[in-house]
């Protein structure tokens, strides 16, 4: 399969999974899955692995029925129980004793002075108790119970930012702007990697979609497969070749680099024979594989 | 996968009970989804046991089965990686197998030996990554399934599969023990 969506080195990947050994079924057991499937629609029900071996399908929908329709009475009744007036629900279990029922609806709240003389004016309902007890039903006039008028809610949508990842073979580059998959992505003109970046190079870029401009903006901008050290003071990029003759400068990690090629003096190992494995990472500006 | 001829009214028969309908179905697909097991199981043999219950889910949820625009194979694709992680999951009881089968119309015995070799790592390495890893390079570079119709089978986007290729390709590399930088500089490539 050769795409210019992939790399050589995944190409190559691709052609073995491609060519890789075709197992088949051979014809006796072809034939013998086709018996016991063709069986099996001689004979239903048809439950190749029941879950409950000593229940018989037929008993399965009444039952069901039956679950659902106390899930519906059950969700009705809850749905009624909510909408219910909270003065119904509050004065209701109101019983002059007194201390049971103060005690769980004033828990959140210090049973102060000022909460008291705030109480008797507006209990009207059950004058006889507001004066032994801060009942209850006069609770809900210090708890506000209605819901904040929304021009005081944040306005969540207006704040949200359209983060773009896209991961992918660059395509094209024209000027500052990269395509992958089809998509234009404008980097910073100034951006060092714009000089580093060829077609094919495999990029992680995180952009933000400005509708005004309808262009895409990178604001982070990741070489996924090619070890690129940038210095961060002077913007000058460094990039491993794969091979010994272009040696890092001095500011640059270049980790697989100096494990390949500065295992021997002067180069001397020719390739294919050096220790290192050539897989280092660099360091700077790279930010890892992504293997999740 | 190309589909079947008259794929629909196949599908719509067999949806009615037609054993015919059912029987022509199967012979269109046993042997891929078999091949799409194979690469996910530890055996052969389990890949048959597997590839029989996927046809048997398939025979009990036809009539139910909707044409949602969705290729019929991918649907088949989605039964049969259930069905393995089931079997992963070693929840399900591992049928007597059907059979001891190998591939057979590979009379060089030099040649069936490198075969086996070259799947059994392909089979060790690819049970190390993760199911999606698994069935994405099974069904889009074994199979050779183009985007859409593995996006249909995996329950994702195509952009999604589009991404998620590249990693899987190089966590299989990783796996082979094939990473492309030491591979080109062991041969000398500089």
């Amino acid at each position: 399969m050769s795409d210019p969506e992939f790399t050589p080195q995944e190409q190559e990947l691709i052609e073995r999974l491609s060519n890789a050994p075709h197992p088949s079924l051979n014809p006796a057991a072809f034939e013998m899955i086709r018996g016991r499937m063709l069986d099996a629609m001689d004979n239903p029900p048809l439950d190749v692995n029941p879950r409950m071996p000593g229940r018989s399908t037929p008993l399965r929908l009444p039952y069901l029925a039956a679950l659902a329709a106390v899930l519906v009475v059950g969700i009705g009744m809850g749905v009624l129980v909510a909408n219910l007036p909270r003065e119904i629900a509050t004065t209701t279990p109101v019983v002059p004793t007194g201390v049971t029922i103060a005690a769980p609806t004033f828990t959140p709240i210090v049973p102060t002075q000022t909460l008291q003389s705030q109480v008797i004016p507006s209990a009207t309902a059950r004058p006889e108790i507001t004066n032994t007890i801060p009942a209850s039903a006069t609770v809900q006039e210090v708890i506000p119970s209605t819901i904040p008028p929304t021009d005081d809610l944040p306005n969540a949508t207006a704040t949200l930012e359209s983060v773009i990842v896209v991961e992918g073979p660059v395509e094209t580059i024209t000027d500052n702007i990269v395509t992958i998959y089809g998509i234009d992505i404008a980097l910073n003109p100034d951006d060092p990697l714009l000089t580093l970046i060829e077609t094919g190079d495999v990029l992680h870029i995180e952009a933000e979609y400005e509708a005004d401009l309808t262009v895409i903006v990178a604001v982070t901008v990741t070489i996924v497969d090619e070890d690129v050290n940038v210095n961060p003071d002077t913007g000058e990029v460094w990039r491993d070749e794969g091979n010994c003759a272009n040696p890092p400068p001095p500011w640059a990690p270049a980790n697989g680099w100096r494990r390949r090629c500065e295992g021997a003096p002067g180069n001397a190992n020719p390739p294919g024979q050096g220790q290192g494995n050539g897989q280092g990472q660099g360091g700077g500006n790279r930010d890892g594989d992504d293997d999740d | 996968m190309e589909p079947l001829p008259d794929e629909r009214q196949l599908i719509a028969r067999a949806g009615r009970g037609d054993k015919e309908a059912v029987s022509t179905l199967y012979e269109g697909y046993a042997q891929a989804i078999f091949r799409y097991i194979s690469y996910r199981v530890e055996s052969d043999m389990v890949a048959e046991d597997l590839t029989a219950e996927v046809f048997l889910r398939m025979v009990q949820a036809l009539p139910r089965y909707q044409d949602t625009g969705a290729p019929f194979g991918a649907w088949l694709y989605r039964i049969a990686a259930a069905q393995v992680a089931d079997h992963h999951r070693g929840k399900r009881r591992v049928a007597e197998p059907l059979s001891d089968n190998q591939a057979s119309d590979d009379t060089d015995p030099f040649g069936k030996t490198a075969k086996q070799q070259e799947q059994a790592q392909l089979r060790q390495a690819l049970a190390t990554l993760p199911e999606d890893y698994q069935t994405l390079l099974i069904l889009r570079f074994m199979q050779g399934l183009p985007h859409v119709e593995v996006a249909a089978a995996m329950g994702k986007s195509d952009a999604g599969i589009r991404v998620m290729q590249h990693r899987a390709l190089k966590a299989l590399a990783k796996a082979l023990g094939t990473d492309t930088k030491a591979r080109s500089y062991l041969r000398g490539d500089d």
